[in-house]
């Protein structure tokens, strides 16, 4: 089953934004959606991320104004994997640079979706329900607050 | 200020968990780098917590709340009154309720934590905080003992187990 294509894996829309968006319109994107990862777009290309993090990181403290365009302080260069690749693979590549947050490509180089450590961790949950103790399959999908 | 900015950038430049999930770079982390290879999600979730986590007063301000996050590189901090912890407060609060050009001087924690966060004990098992985190959403979890907080675990260190625990199979 690990060997599924990681986009089967897709649960939530991805978010986009331009890399020149200002950020006085991407902050209201991360909470109206309900997301923490906003993928930063040059045209159909996927150029960074820009999560609650970077906010935390290099938003609040510097004197940042709402006027600045996004890819000042996006995540960047990103990690992306082809939406063909296999879950194993992409657990391997998200726990080896510690990330979150995954956009997926497809052979045109066009944005395909988003998949979060959380999407893994429900998939394992429900492919291997014994080793999360008491979790039903059907359990795990319960949506809920995105926070703490 | 400019102090607490170059001790900042030193401490992205050394370290190599930067921009990480999860854990915070000062952490005393419990497990020696070999130890995941053998870890089944029976162990106790303790082994996988921060012993001694980042925590603030709820009348203190975002502003306070934002610098000690990046101060402790965690996404998260425990609010105790006193002893009690009375609630988590996260990067997503500051998202959620500071304007990009504040600083969140103006908002105190106890108005955007989340009360009563879920909690596990120290012996819980490492799968049952893993299903606590996809059930209830959350990517921490207080590790409190006879109602005392005795670490955090963060979903990174969460799934890394797992992760580790299906590649040994």
């Amino acid at each position: 089953m690990l060997d599924t294509p990681i986009s089967a894996l897709i649960r939530r829309k991805v978010v986009p934004v331009q890399k020149e968006t200002p950020l006085s319109e991407a902050f209201p994107l991360l909470r109206e959606r309900g997301v923490r990862c906003l993928c930063v777009m040059d045209g159909q290309r996927v150029v960074g991320v820009f999560t609650d993090r970077d906010a935390v990181e290099k938003v609040y403290h510097s004197g940042i104004s709402g006027d600045t365009p996004i890819e000042t302080v996006m995540d960047a260069p990103v990690v992306t994997v082809d939406s063909d690749t296999a879950i194993s693979e992409a657990f391997e590549v998200m726990d080896k640079n510690l990330l979150r947050n995954l956009p997926l490509v497809g052979p045109d180089g066009r944005l395909r979706g988003l998949i979060r450590s959380r999407d893994l961790m429900e998939y394992v949950a429900q492919l291997r329900p014994e080793l999360v103790l008491n979790a039903p399959p059907e359990a795990t999908a319960a949506p809920s607050r995105e926070g703490a | 200020m400019v102090d607490q900015t170059r001790e900042y950038e030193a401490r992205q430049e050394s370290d190599p968990w930067e921009d990480s999930d999860w854990i915070p770079a000062n952490a005393e982390v419990l497990l020696p780098d070999n130890a995941l290879k053998h870890l089944m999600l029976e162990t106790p979730i303790a082994e996988l917590a921060i012993a001694d986590p980042p925590r603030i007063a709820p009348h203190a301000t975002m502003q306070e709340a934002i610098f000690a996050m990046r101060q402790h590189n965690t996404r998260a901090l425990l609010v105790l009154e006193g002893d009690d912890l009375i609630g988590i407060v996260t990067e997503r609060d500051a998202v959620l309720h500071v304007e990009p050009g504040e600083t969140g001087e103006a908002v105190r924690v106890r108005e955007v934590m989340t009360p009563s966060p879920v909690t596990v004990r120290p012996d819980d098992p490492v799968g049952q905080a893993a299903q606590m985190m996809c059930l209830d959403g959350v990517h921490h979890l207080p590790v409190v003992d006879d109602d005392r907080v005795v670490g955090l675990v963060a979903q990174g260190r969460v799934f890394h187990a797992m992760i580790s625990e299906l590649r040994d199979e």
